[in-house]
């Protein structure tokens, strides 16, 4: 089968693009609904990520270059997949136990501390992620039926990429929707008077923070058959203010609005990156700084001026109770 | 230094100033540009950088930070992640990726001290310098909080704002002060790790965290707690490096590379400074915990459902 390049160029946006729904969805379970600020998503994606890349690679052979690492389990993609997001909940768990009770802004400095603290396991530890070499040769979940043609190769990942996308959208509304989000929200605008109400609030932080970190795990999933090689330099503990910006943009509390945000932010760095050959050269090399000024600005911008993002949160009302 | 600038913001604005290891980082940039482009002597380095970055942090607080006071803690903490990001990539494409050294002499250590047949090495400018530029400053501000007005209404605003208004304090005027002492703080910070390392990008960033552990530890909002904070962190990441290295023999742990983790120890002193005494060693009653969690342990009411 020989795919259009318009296919191909689409499958090559849809799959970068729904890896950071996901990981906005993820956040916005956190942020968005329940008001806990965390800075550590980079780490939680890095987890998920390696997790993947480690259970479905092939053994490699030993090379003076390639000293090898953990892997080597060929798992199937799936319980990779499943694997990631327990093990990014996990993290989650163990590091919410201690930290959970801060207020926002030292959770934000420990979350931050945190994904440092992953990030010097990743270079450091060799013998469990390859260090700075990283993973190579991961493979992707439909490598048997697209041997030699790339292009479809992408599709299938991108329409795979869209499937879990619309699973975790879904399973995240039904969530928010439910009692329990509501629970979250009462806790968002509100701690004091949810617990007067008699919830406990840390369980349900706890709850919120746990699953949506496993969300994260699960974009980390995507990602690492995605990128085919990984290193520890992708997960740049900054990164994790981009995804803020999707959120923000998007209309934090409001889980379409996120994926709306994803989606738009990628969409302009992926015009970023295909106006580059038409701009002139000073610009050009300086094409990736300013992609960051523009983001930061954006940040503040947008919190100073439009907090609530495009799509603003919609006032759930709920019929009233007819005995 | 670092530490002591990031503990003022906080004391009057109530925030985690994320911006600040960016405001470090623009300090080196601009010693850097009057040092190596104009060719003046570091010192002028130094003043420069003091004062541009004491500039930068009173544009921001007009620009950005006064119209967020009354959202709270965390859309302030949103926007100086972001200016972050702007300050981080603004100086990435002026003067570009690569790292910079001053246009100063490297001294080679001196032996100061010989005890037995260790001779104890300093370095003149890596390790001298620092702390004298370090205890002027701390001498300084010592004398600025207890024996001027400023320092008087610095401190009464941070105690309680409302309180200093209606005692006849321009609290603007303090606050834009404050952020001024703060980013010269920071600049001349910046400089000095500049000379410690060199001057990159990142540079603030990169110690950030530690800045922050030494805040914390030392108690948030009191300058002189930071001071011991930091004091305590470089312990500590000594400590923890010996500890680390005694793993890495084959013969205890094996474990690769152990030393490299010594930043996390600077980590588990914070979180468990944040757990056992959030107020930190010099703080007051600093509140770290939403009253909520500090009464976590209610027992949890049970309502039955159709009664």
């Amino acid at each position: 089968v020989t795919l259009s390049p318009a296919v191909v160029d689409f499958a090559n946006f849809l799959i970068p693009a729904s890896i950071f729904a996901i990981l906005a969805l993820g956040l916005n379970l956190q942020w968005g609904h329940t008001g806990i600020f965390n800075a550590g998503v980079a780490a939680f994606l890095a987890v998920g990520t390696y997790t993947t890349a480690i259970l479905i690679t092939a053994p490699a052979p030993m090379t003076d270059q390639y000293p090898g690492h953990l892997g080597g389990f060929s798992w199937p993609f799936w319980a990779a997949a499943f694997a990631a997001m327990l093990l990014a909940g996990l993290t989650g768990l163990v590091i919410a136990i201690p930290i959970l009770r801060l207020r926002a802004d030292y959770f934000a400095i420990a979350t931050l501390a945190l994904a440092e603290t992953i990030r010097l396991i990743l270079v450091n530890a060799r013998g469990l992620t390859g260090g700075t070499i990283g993973v190579l040769d991961i493979p992707r979940p439909f490598d048997r039926w697209t041997v030699g043609d790339p292009g479809l190769s992408d599709a299938y990942l991108a329409a795979l990429a869209a499937g879990l996308l619309l699973m975790a959208f879904l399973g995240l509304e039904y969530l928010t929707r439910s009692p329990w989000g509501r629970v979250l929200r009462g806790i968002r605008e509100d701690e004091e008077a949810t617990l007067a109400l008699g919830k406990n609030t840390m369980w349900f932080r706890l709850q919120a923070f746990v699953i949506g970190c496993a969300v994260m795990g699960l974009a980390g999933a995507i990602l690492a058959p995605l990128v085919r090689f990984l290193e520890p330099n992708q997960f740049d503990p900054l990164a994790t203010f981009a995804i803020y910006v999707m959120v923000i943009l998007g209309g934090s509390g409001n889980n379409r609005g996120v994926i709306f945000g994803a989606f738009l932010f990628y969409s302009f760095d992926w015009v970023s990156v295909r106006v580059k050959d038409y701009l002139p050269e000073v610009i050009e090399a300086k094409i990736a700084p300013i992609r960051l000024i523009v983001i930061g600005l954006l940040l503040v911008l947008l919190v100073m001026f439009r907090p609530e993002g495009l799509l603003k949160e919609k006032k759930n009302t709920y019929p009233p109770v007819t005995r | 230094l670092g530490a002591t600038g990031l503990t003022l913001v906080f004391a009057i604005r109530k925030f985690a100033n994320f911006a600040h290891g960016e405001m470090m980082t623009f300090g080196a940039y601009m010693a850097f540009m009057i040092n190596v482009i104009l060719g003046l002597h570091l010192v002028w380095g130094f003043v420069f950088a003091a004062l541009t970055v004491g500039l930068l942090g009173v544009g921001m607080e007009l620009l950005v930070f006064r119209r967020l006071a009354d959202r709270g803690a965390v859309s302030a903490l949103v926007a100086s992640i972001g200016i972050t990001l702007i300050l981080q990539n603004v100086v990435n494409a002026t003067f570009g990726t690569s790292p910079h050294v001053y246009a100063i002499v490297h001294e080679s250590d001196i032996v100061f001290l010989t005890i037995g047949s260790v001779p104890l090495r300093i370095n003149l400018l890596k390790g001298i310098l620092p702390i004298s530029v370090a205890a002027a400053m701390i001498l300084l501000l010592h004398a600025l909080f207890t024996r001027t007005i400023l320092g008087k209404s610095m401190r009464a605003t941070a105690d309680n704002p409302d309180l200093a208004r209606a005692s006849g304090i321009r609290i603007r005027n303090v606050i834009h002060t404050t952020w001024a002492i703060s980013g010269a703080l920071g600049g001349l910070a910046g400089v000095l790790l500049g000379i410690y390392t060199d001057v990159r990008l990142g540079l603030g960033f990169q110690v950030l965290l530690f800045v922050f552990a030494a805040v914390i530890v030392g108690g948030l909002g009191s300058p002189y707690g930071a001071m011991l904070g930091g004091l305590i962190v470089g312990l500590a990441i000594e400590v923890a490096t010996a500890f680390l290295a005694w793993l890495e023999r084959p013969g205890v742990l094996g474990l690769e590379s152990a030393t490299q983790y010594r930043p996390i120890a600077a980590f588990v002193i914070m979180i468990l400074t944040l757990l056992i005494r959030p107020q930190g060693l010099a703080g007051g009653k600093a509140v770290i915990l939403p009253t909520s969690s500090r009464r976590f342990h209610l027992p949890r009411v049970r309502w039955r459902h159709g009664s």
